[in-house]
């Protein structure tokens, strides 16, 4: 094996120049697609750590007619001595009950319609990001203060400020009408276009006394937004919340993050298959020129391998050298790649990627305006792995003639 | 000028070398026309993305260009609003470049059923002026679209309908602001019920003629937008002077001002399919230059002869170079058919439902349709034979340098 | 030991376009073990066909090959590879090395194929590379060696382990004539040494004359044999 590996070396170093350019465009893919897939996978991670962490936490508790249905009616009850019960569930880092409304807001001079929400602001400060994003102002004080906080944008709709009133116009659960005026404490700047433009808080007391969510103490909400230890866990977090917690409790269900939102991860799942049909072709030109070079070599060595195998080397030992030499020159290119992918990562890692004048767009995503892509070993090997892969696949039609070679025959050969 | 003659013959020279090595010269065409064609059909399948989202932009409620108060694209407010005025108007659908034209109301507003609110965009239009041109104008999924500028019935989303419980033919109540911003509200019958390609279309516009829109928000005879469609996305600066001078108080929008992440994306698009055909290019470039290096070397004998007998080291250079050319050239066909047979073979469009609310976050439909761009074909195949044959003549140059004596002794060995 | 060679009838036929061609043609005969024996004849008379078919490379069309108690006609054609490498040492006209190892590699390289491991390996294809006179050259490679010398190298790599029969097809094509008297002085010598069988084909009369035994050929049948009369 040693041998054959000093043998496989020199061999493909006996033709420099071809090794070198085949070698260099095996780096070149490699490093391109280390670059996009590392771009790729960590726009994705940031904007499934914005999206949870800005305000919508990894799981959401809630009635399944609400999840389905999203009716003010469907609450549950006793929402703090559930909390103090789930915050005990294993996995679950932090709890925070909410409420959900619609209501028209009127300020001195415009009108629109807004969904609520009522929160409570110090169980929030752990589960979103939004209190520590205000521009102006600040975030909510007391559970029943008689304030409100909104997005930028739903504020420039509504021509408010710090300071000014809005009215609240809507229905509560009992079917009365539901009517509050409240100030506007803080405006906050979360870089979610769509948050910013419709993002309306309030605290959850007020929330329960002007949408009649029932007697004060009952302590009703619609659902518990949660954030797990690690965001890999949520699934699982989610499972034994609806194996263990839901037949003890009342009719609760867990969600994942990305059954709240599909729309996130199907956006993921959809530009990643659009990008690998970018990366594949690019791979298929690069393999082709590997197989190019591999037929080439195969070939000039016709005679040597027919002396080989009168000699009475077996074909099998023959193929297995071709092979390790297909290995050892895709290294001679990936390895090189890697470095010079992992260089241009860490550049951008550190001084950031960005395009201008795409902010707003990025925004969509709840994405920053510059991306830090990271160094994972996932980013630094997919990419060339799936190259090294199909270079091999592809390879071995063409070493399976060996086993077809007649010693004389080889010999003669020109 | 000696080479120059010698162009047919080195010509000739270039095919036999190619046709020579049939199975290297077939991998190599092969890289070359699987580049080109998978370059071809995936910046097909992105311009038709592109296309999509604009086409489905404007042909929805956008329109070409729109004549609206200045402070309007900022604050869509009622009271950014114009007074319709007839005689513009006409003059307007008089030019050459109107293919349609129509007034609207565009305010925010709050529907209510029995049982669920949710905040809308609210549209007064004439439907006579809408009909094959936006969004409101299309057929009726169920019910019966808009018929006059006085109609009072409301047209609404399918999804929009499933959101509020309620049911083609009952009553709905529209709360918006009026001009004086005082809260109004009116009951409406919801007479018909439409589907659209995109499910925020669905959920968030809402049609009701435009004179019942007008008494809703108190402003007879006024507007807040007239939306223009041209015959092309390009729009020239001297129907923006003459549409200005027809409404010398407003504000003269295009789509780009409307509609700027649109613009945005087709921008990243462009960059990114020139970054990529230009990265297809040197991994093909590679390979090719590669393959010319092994053709130089299996005949070294040969060009040491040809060097021996005086043939000028130009043409050997040339030979090379034509030979990379050739190449070049006939995988560039290969591939152009390659890629036009793809598109082809797509025209009938790639579902992509599966991923169908993550795709209307961005604005993309469930289908895309391959659009194919004469000018990205002329572009990668200008910038391959260029860049392709620039990068052949060091290969080339190798030919004509090496000592004919070594390029005979190397043949041997 | 692998004793006698023995060929029963051995006629090779080809096929070339619309023609046949008689390789062979109803060839017998017996080698004895030891022998140092030579094929002549001018190309195309037989004489590579017959080292073929004797090294089990190539198959008579009818006919019975025995090499000792094998028969190379009944072997299936991996075991035919097993049996050249384990009984027969081969020197060819060309291209005998691999050319990216150094003299003693390719001379180790057989040696490690045919299972012989360590220290006893690098020990022995030193001291054949000796015996062809190449001391002082075992690092080079076969590129900087001269035509003789890698033929001398091709000699040491077929004795390497002693095999009961050495076939050389016309090894001294590419050599000039003192060079390749010198080499076949080399096999005969090698020969008293060894008592391995050595059959070596030439069309090169100089080389000829220093056969124990010569075999000449024409048109694929034998028609001298200095042992006996051939009718």
């Amino acid at each position: 094996m040693k041998q054959s590996a000093v043998i496989a070396w020199r061999n493909i170093w006996r033709n420099k120049r071809r090794t070198l350019i085949t070698g260099a465009a095996i780096a070149f893919s490699s490093a391109i697609l280390i670059f996009f897939i590392g771009l790729q996978l960590s726009s994705y991670s940031a904007a499934i750590q914005a999206t949870t962490s800005i305000f919508q936490g990894h799981l959401q508790i809630m009635l399944p007619a609400y999840n389905e249905e999203g009716e003010i009616r469907d609450t549950f009850q006793h929402a703090e001595t559930l909390r103090e019960k789930l915050l005990r569930v294993d996995g679950i880092s932090d709890i925070a009950p909410r409420a959900e409304g619609f209501a028209i807001l009127s300020s001195a001079s415009r009108t629109f319609g807004a969904k609520i929400l009522g929160v409570l602001p110090e169980q929030e400060r752990n589960l979103s990001t939004i209190p520590g994003l205000m521009k102006s102002g600040t975030y909510l004080s007391s559970p029943t203060a008689k304030e409100l906080v909104l997005g930028k944008t739903l504020a420039r709709n509504l021509k408010v400020e710090v300071g000014d009133e809005v009215t609240l116009l809507g229905q509560g659960k009992d079917g009365s009408t539901a009517a509050a005026l409240l100030t506007v404490k803080g405006i906050f700047e979360s870089g979610s276009l769509d948050l910013d433009r419709a993002l309306l808080e309030i605290p959850l007391g007020t929330f329960r006394e002007v949408f009649s969510l029932g007697h004060l103490q009952d302590n009703e909400a619609h659902l518990f937004a949660a954030r797990v230890n690690h965001i890999m866990q949520t699934e699982k977090v989610v499972d034994r919340l609806n194996h263990n917690f839901r037949s003890a409790e009342a009719e609760l269900e867990a969600y994942t993050w990305d059954q709240i939102t599909p729309g996130l991860k199907q956006a993921i799942e959809l530009d990643m298959a659009s990008g690998w049909l970018f990366y594949l072709s690019l791979i298929v030109i690069v393999v082709f020129g590997v197989l190019n070079t591999f037929l080439m070599s195969i070939l000039e060595r016709t005679k040597e391998f027919g002396m080989l195998l009168a000699l009475g080397m077996n074909p099998k030992s023959i193929v297995s050298l071709i092979l390790l030499e297909c290995v050892l020159l895709l290294c001679v290119g990936i390895i090189p790649g890697i470095a010079l992918g992992a260089g241009i990562l860490y550049y951008f890692h550190i001084y950031g990627f960005s395009i201008p004048g795409t902010e707003e767009a990025m925004k969509m995503w709840n994405l920053p305006s510059a991306i830090h892509p990271e160094i994972t070993l996932l980013n630094l090997s997919l990419g060339p792995s799936i190259l090294f892969l199909l270079a091999v696949v592809l390879i071995i039609p063409f070493v399976l003639r060996i086993f077809k070679l007649e010693p004389l025959e080889a010999m003669r050969a020109v | 000028m000696g080479v120059l003659a010698a162009l047919p013959l080195l010509s000739r020279l270039a095919f036999r070398n190619i046709l020579r090595n049939r199975k290297r010269s077939f991998l190599t065409l092969l890289a070359v026309s699987v580049g080109i064609g998978s370059s071809i059909l995936l910046a097909a399948l992105a311009r038709g993305m592109g296309e999509q989202i604009t086409r489905d932009a404007i042909y929805g409620m956008t329109g070409h260009i729109q004549v609206r108060h200045a402070s309007f694209t900022d604050d869509p407010s009622i009271e950014h609003r114009f007074v319709s005025d007839e005689e513009s108007f006409e003059s307007l659908m008089q030019h050459p470049l109107v293919e349609h034209a129509a007034q609207r109301i565009r305010v925010p507003a709050v529907i209510m059923s029995e049982r669920e609110s949710r905040g809308i965009t609210l549209f007064g239009i004439s439907p006579q002026s809408e009909k094959d041109f936006s969004l409101a104008g299309i057929n009726p999924n169920r019910g019966r679209a808009l018929q006059d500028s006085s109609d009072n019935g409301l047209f609404i989303g399918e999804k929009l309908l499933e959101k509020l419980k309620t049911k083609l033919g009952r009553r709905v109540v529209l709360t918006t602001q009026d001009k004086d911003n005082n809260i109004s509200d009116r009951g409406f019958r919801i007479v018909g019920v439409f589907d659209a390609e995109l499910d925020s279309t669905e959920l968030s516009y809402v049609f009701t003629s435009l004179q019942s829109a007008q008494t809703l928000t108190h402003t007879p005879r006024e507007i807040s937008e007239i939306s223009i469609l041209t015959p092309s996305l390009d729009i020239p600066n001297s129907f923006i002077t003459f549409t200005q001078k027809l409404y010398p108080n407003q504000r003269i929008t295009t789509w780009k001002d409307i509609e700027p992440l649109i613009v945005t994306l087709v921008t990243i698009q462009n960059g990114f399919l020139l970054f990529w055909f230009l990265i297809v290019i040197i991994a093909i470039g590679l390979g090719l230059m590669n393959s010319l290096f092994m053709s130089i070397y299996e005949r070294a004998r040969e060009l040491g002869l040809m060097q021996a007998l005086g043939m000028k080291p130009g043409a050997i250079v040339l030979q090379t170079v034509l030979e990379s050319f050739y190449l070049l050239l006939i995988g560039s066909l290969l591939g152009i058919a390659l890629g036009v047979w793809g598109v082809h073979l797509l025209a009938n469009g790639i579902d992509i439902s599966a991923f169908a609310e993550g795709a209307s976050i961005a604005g993309i439909s469930t289908m895309i349709y391959p659009a194919l761009f004469v000018a990205d074909i002329a572009m990668l195949t200008v910038m391959l034979l260029v860049l392709g044959v620039l990068g052949s003549f060091y290969p080339a140059w190798h030919s004509s340098h090496e000592h004919s004596l070594t390029l005979i002794h190397r043949g041997m060995t | 030991m692998i004793g006698q060679i023995e060929l029963q009838d051995v006629t090779r036929t080809y096929t070339q376009g619309e023609e046949t061609i008689h390789a062979l043609h109803h060839a017998t005969l017996t080698l004895e073990p030891g022998e140092f024996t030579t094929f002549y004849g001018p190309s195309g008379s037989g004489k590579s066909t017959a080292l073929n078919i004797i090294g089990g490379l190539d198959l008579p069309s009818s006919g019975k090959v025995l090499v000792g108690d094998a028969s190379l006609t009944e072997m299936t054609r991996s075991e035919r590879a097993d049996f050249r490498l384990h009984h027969i040492g081969f020197v060819f006209q060309a291209y005998n090395l691999i050319p990216v190892l150094s003299a003693i590699e390719n001379v180790e390289f057989i040696m490690q194929l045919q299972g012989i491991t360590g220290d006893e390996r690098k020990e022995r294809a030193a001291s054949v590379l000796k015996q062809v006179g190449l001391s002082g050259m075992e690092l080079r490679r076969p590129g900087e060696l001269s035509g003789g010398q890698q033929q001398r190298v091709a000699v040491a790599r077929a004795i390497a382990s002693n095999p009961e029969l050495v076939l050389a097809d016309e090894p001294t094509a590419n050599l000039d004539s003192t060079t390749s008297e010198a080499l076949i002085e080399l096999m005969l010598e090698l020969n008293e040494t060894y008592k391995s069988t050595f059959i070596f084909s030439t069309h090169d009369p100089l080389v000829m004359k220093s056969a124990h035994r010569l075999i000449e050929l024409k048109d694929g049948q034998i028609i001298s044999d200095s042992n006996k009369e051939v009718a």
